[in-house]
């Protein structure tokens, strides 16, 4: 039998096949450190369950009110984060490790299910579906892209049937992404970490070696090897929870906040439909002079068209008027103000002027910014004919 | 004017007249019908009625009544027999019935998949039912595949995409392998060698995903006309098929010509170039108002060919749109456009590569022009196949190239007309490959220790994949184990992950092509002459730890030809058939190859202009081989300087008339010849495979030993040369002043006993 397996090994060698033979054989694996045993239907599976002492739990009803639930939706929630066995997909990667945190008395309880070989799996996914199923609400972090289908996969691969089903996934990643993204080089959970909960990890693992430390945990490594990764994982999920308090916190009020992700915030809620308190933001904003340039345009254009909107177009031509006349972001500032001369202040003669001056300066600028000049140009012509008609019905009247 | 005026006229020339090697008449073939089955849906009877088809050609109805009775169906079809019904009956009368059923369709090319799906939509708009048909390819947009997974009846892809996007992540597809129905395998001749070793392997990744989904589905091939569609079909799926080879479609009568250019230089073996004569011959067509097809050998002269007819023809068709080229690389749009003109007769004349010999619509042309031999004779099947409408007269002229097979076919009417020769072959159980695969199967499901796969030496294979640390084994089954998508690393079309990549410089990094890492050596050391379809270029750098060719056009006047220190180590003969005279094997070679220096010779006069060292390491192949050895007795009556230069010819011949039974390209074979093995100690001749492990074209090479013997022998003794050419065993320059003789008497003594 070795002999057959020599003369295989030799062969594909000989036919160009890559081989790296590794030393570690596979060992019996004690469970890790600090892990209990749990019984299910598929048979056992290891759970490490800790419990953190936290006075307040986390507020829900700012981030459930943006999200136009009902203000106790979110009261209690399940945090989720899996930790694979490959981070490309497909149906061979395998969710090793799940942490699971919810509110427990006058803390935080954490469990975090691991799958000591591959062969646990449905007793791991009948744990963990147990309570995803019972909870009021799921939170992850990036978990609609990545956790859920990954987990959807585990189930169909298992066999098991129903899915699972949740009341209500909340995905803190695209929120975090709409407040931070414009001021933070990218949106991942660590980075949100530092700069929005100041909270600095030392020595975490980074996250393409999880799946190599786990082969190496399969193939005989000792039985404190997963501790990093039981440590990062543990890390993500209590993260999540203060993340949820955070948002919530700087949902109600944004006050605290540097003024880029205040504008961010105010922008979110304006597209959650919350007109009065993205306006009073804007205002806020506008009026400080805290926003560098081209931002602060930025902000009085989206001022301005909400005041429009709600007929304050009075207001919304100061907002305009000062926009154009000091330059900052001059283009899409002259064509709103243009609009508004028009329809508004049933002044076409004052919009083609805005107008005709906004195209003089484009065709002057270094940069030819083409996006406005199509807009601008049709805008005059339309308004050129108007202005003409209404002045030859002028002379006829007289006339 | 019709096809039989501007046959007269050029008939009427004395010298073409001459050049004929065959002038033979297939005669009209009439239409057999059938009724449509008669559970045929109501809405698809009216559909086809809506398109003027009331009933089916016996072919068509025989392949609905056995894929509806459930049976794996292997359907030969010539060009235009209407094979699409073939399959798409069946599948819309299933979806019809139950709307949640399920077809995959396979297609080798992305350009074909979307060519079927028009004709496919086509019938589905008449049928008043919502049945969704969709391409799922590299360039389906990301929005639009979630929808497609979901809700597509019939999802239309092609094998590299079943392989890497499919296969892999089968879980968000559960719609599809729950309820799939039927496979569809068109172009199954397409599917040899080593892209049909892989696909075989593939088709077992898809048997799995659809057993764990609790699915069954038929599966229907068409093949166009080879020697073992069955065969092929059979060792593709690992199902027994029914084949279904009567056509039923009518045929015009067909007037088949073969033209063999002038010899220039008899001595030299030189004739007149077949690039002009098939202009030649397709203006004569063109000019007599007749559609006609010209079908080149590649891109680059499908386009020199363009030209010149465009500028003939200028004139005298004004519209310089009526004569268009067709290639890989024309835009989609383009295509349809040509394709379209074609049908409705405004395009006259169309010059293709063989995209056009495919499955694509463009009606019937009165006359097709082979510009050479298109590499196999199913192919020039295709081609011909192209001319012909259902009554009037076409004709098809094949113009045969100096190439060592053309010249055998053109001298061979009769081995072109008879029975087919030529075997769809593929070995599902290569190591290398079936092991590639096995990684991928593992990755999908994880593999129970008693599932077999293929057959291979599974357990073995799983334990070595585990000191790799790719699977391990938990409970009773081998799981994926490694953080890398293996699906990913394994190409279908190419030999292995390790080519080398060619890289032109002066385009901005652009990628030219790939070589395997066997023959690199040879072709892009430094200061080598690289060609590429058509174009020149120099080997700056060869960078063979990243595998890496820089290149960079120029324009010379020679070309590099690599001395390779070779030497074949018999490792184990597997076969052997034992004649008194030459003894033929079969079994696994290493081949060692060490490129030593290479020469630079000018065009034409073949001069030395220069030569440099080679420094690269020692190649190594693996694979199977076919080999003869000439036994003493037989050596002894040549000098040792003639048998060398007889066994280099007999080299030569064997690999290039191998290809007319394997189905391959020349350069899928390499051979070598030795006046002393070292396993035998008697001079003998190789001919080996050049992907390693091999895919079976060297046992099917000792099976057919006697018929490539006898067509060897044909080719060399019909060869008007003195000495030896590039048309039969090679130059004297390379095989010596006796070669030519020696050869052909070692051919035929080898081809009597085998016959005997």
């Amino acid at each position: 039998m070795n002999g057959d397996l020599d003369a295989l090994r030799a062969r594909l060698a000989e036919l160009g096949a890559r081989h790296a033979r590794r030393a570690a054989s596979r060992a019996p694996q004690a469970a890790p450190i600090g892990t209990s045993t749990e019984e299910t239907p598929f048979g056992p599976v290891a759970v490490r369950e800790e419990w953190f002492a936290e006075d307040d739990a986390p507020a829900t009803e700012a981030l459930a009110r943006c999200l136009g639930l009902e203000p106790t939706a979110l009261e209690s929630p399940l945090y989720l984060d899996t930790e694979t066995t490959g981070l490309s997909g497909g149906s061979g990667v395998v969710a090793f490790l799940i942490g699971l945190a919810w509110r427990d008395g006058d803390g935080i309880r954490l469990a975090q299910y691991f799958l000591q070989d591959l062969d646990q799996e449905p007793a791991l996914l009948w744990a963990v579906g147990q309570r995803v199923s019972r909870a009021g609400c799921l939170v992850t972090y990036n978990g609609r892209t990545f956790d859920w289908p990954l987990l959807q996969t585990r189930l169909v691969m298992r066999r098991v049937r129903p899915a699972w089903s949740v009341a209500f996934h909340l995905d803190l990643l695209p929120i975090a992404r709409r407040i931070f993204r414009p001021r933070l080089p990218d949106c991942a959970l660590q980075t949100i970490e530092q700069a929005v909960l100041d909270l600095h990890r030392h020595e975490d693992l980074p996250g393409w070696m999880i799946p190599g430390r786990y082969f190496a945990w399969l193939r005989g490594a000792g039985p404190d090897a997963m501790e990093p990764i039981f440590a990062h994982n543990r890390q993500d999920v209590l993260s999540m929870a203060r993340l949820v308090d955070r948002l919530d916190a700087l949902l109600a009020n944004g006050a605290s906040l540097h003024p880029l992700d205040r504008f961010s915030r105010a922008r979110f809620l304006q597209a959650r439909g919350f007109d009065g308190e993205a306006i009073g933001e804007y205002r806020y904003l506008w009026d400080s002079d805290a926003m560098p340039g081209t931002q602060r345009g930025a902000v009085g254009l989206r001022l301005a068209r909400l005041l429009r909107r709600q007929g304050r177009w009075h207001e919304a031509k100061e907002v305009l008027d000062e926009c154009w006349r000091t330059q900052c972001y001059p283009y899409p500032a002259a064509i709103e103000l243009a609009k508004l001369l028009e329809h508004q202040a049933r002044d076409p003669a004052g919009a083609l002027r805005v107008v005709a001056e906004a195209l003089n300066l484009l065709t002057m600028a270094v940069i030819r910014d083409d996006r406005w000049r199509v807009d601008l140009e049709q805008r005059r012509h339309r308004l050129d004919v108007r202005v003409r008609r209404a002045s030859r019905g002028r002379l006829a009247l007289t006339g | 004017m019709s096809v039989d005026v501007v046959l007269d006229r050029l008939l009427g020339q004395a010298e073409f007249r001459r050049s004929l090697t065959l002038d033979h008449t297939i005669p009209a073939r009439a239409a057999r019908f059938a009724d449509f089955p008669a559970a045929l849906d109501h809405r698809i009877a009216r559909a086809l009625g809506g398109r003027g088809i009331t009933r089916l050609y016996t072919h068509q109805a025989e392949s609905v009544a056995r894929a509806l009775q459930g049976r794996d169906v292997v359907v030969v079809t010539p060009t235009a027999s209407g094979k699409t019904l073939c399959y798409n009956l069946p599948v819309l009368q299933t979806v019809l019935a139950e709307p949640d059923a399920r077809a995959l369709y396979l297609f080798p090319t992305k350009a074909l998949a979307q060519d079927q799906l028009a004709e496919l939509h086509g019938l589905v708009g008449g049928l008043g039912a919502d049945i969704k048909t969709y391409t799922y390819d590299g360039d389906t947009p990301v929005s639009a595949r979630q929808a497609i997974r979901q809700a597509g009846h019939i999802v239309v892809t092609n094998p590299d995409m079943l392989h890497t996007g499919v296969l892999p992540h089968h879980t968000r597809w559960v719609k599809l392998f729950a309820n799939l129905r039927y496979v569809v395998i068109d172009e199954l001749h397409a599917y040899r060698g080593v892209f049909g070793s892989h696909l075989a392997n593939v088709l077992r990744r898809l048997w799995r995903v659809c057993a764990f989904y609790d699915s069954h589905p038929i599966v229907i091939c068409c093949s166009a006309t080879i020697a073992n569609p069955r065969e092929l079909a059979e060792r593709l799926t690992g199902r027994p098929m029914t084949l279904i080879d009567d056509n039923g479609a009518p045929a015009g009568p067909k007037r088949l010509l073969f033209y063999n250019p002038p010899v220039l230089n008899r001595e030299l073996g030189i004739r007149r170039s077949s690039t002009l004569e098939s202009q030649r011959i397709a203006e004569a067509f063109l000019r007599g108002g007749v559609q006609t097809i010209l079908f080149g050998r590649s891109r680059l002269q499908v386009e020199i060919l363009l030209s010149y007819l465009q500028q003939a023809l200028a004139n005298r068709l004004g519209d310089h749109r009526a004569i268009r080229g067709y290639r890989g690389g024309y835009l989609p749009l383009q295509r349809r456009e040509i394709e379209h003109g074609l049908r409705d007769g405004t395009v006259r004349g169309v010059v293709s590569t063989n995209a056009l010999e495919l499955g694509i619509d463009i009606g019937h042309l009165d006359a097709a022009i082979l510009c050479g031999y298109p590499g196999t004779i199913a192919s020039a099947w295709q081609q011909i196949g192209r001319a012909g409408r259902r009554r009037e007269a076409a004709a098809a002229v094949y113009v045969a190239s100096s190439r060592p097979i053309d010249q055998y076919l053109v001298n061979h009417p009769e081995y072109f007309l008879g029975r087919d020769p030529e075997q769809g072959l593929i070995d599902p159980n290569n190591l290398l490959i079936l092991s590639a695969h096995l990684q991928a199967a593992t990755f999908e499901l994880p593999l129970p220790q008693r599932e077999s796969f293929g057959e291979a030496p599974v357990a073995e294979l799983l334990r070595i994949l585990e000191e790799d640390g790719a699977v391990h084994l938990a409970g009773d089954a081998w799981h994926w184990s490694a953080d890398a998508f293996p699906a990913e690393g394994v190409s279908l079309r190419s030999a292995n992950a390790d080519n080398v990549v060619i890289v032109d410089v002066t385009r901005g990094a652009r990628v030219v092509g790939e070589m395997d890492q066997f023959s690199a050596p040879v072709f892009l050391h430094e200061e080598a002459i690289y060609l590429h379809e058509g174009l020149q270029y120099h080997v700056d750098r060869l960078d063979w730890e990243e595998k890496k060719a820089y290149v960079r056009p120029v324009k010379v006047d020679y070309y590099t030809d690599a001395n390779l220190a070779v030497s074949i180590k018999v490792l184990q003969t597997l076969k052997s058939s034992r004649t008194q005279q030459i003894p033929v094997h079969h079994g696994e070679v290493r081949v060692i190859a060490l490129p030593t220096i290479f020469k630079k010779i000018r065009f034409h006069t073949y001069e030395n202009v220069g030569s440099g060292p080679i420094s690269l390491p020692e190649q190594q192949l693996h694979t199977t081989a076919f080999w003869m050895e000439v036994p003493p007795e037989v050596a002894s009556q040549f000098s040792r300087a003639a048998l060398q230069g007889g066994l280099q010819g007999l080299a030569n011949v064997l690999t290039q008339v191998a290809c007319l039974f394997l189905m391959c390209d020349p350069r899928d074979l390499g051979a070598y010849a030795e006046t002393r093995a070292p396993h035998t100690g008697t001079p003998t001749v190789f001919v080996y495979e050049r992907y390693p492990g091999g895919v079976g074209m060297s046992a099917r090479l000792l099976e057919t030993a006697a018929a490539v013997l006898r067509a060897g022998q044909q080719l060399v003794s019909d060869c008007g040369c003195e000495t030896g050419c590039p048309s039969c065993v090679g130059p004297a320059l390379e095989v010596g002043e006796e070669g030519k003789a020696v050869t052909l008497r070692l051919l035929e003594m080898a081809a009597l006993t085998l016959v005997a």
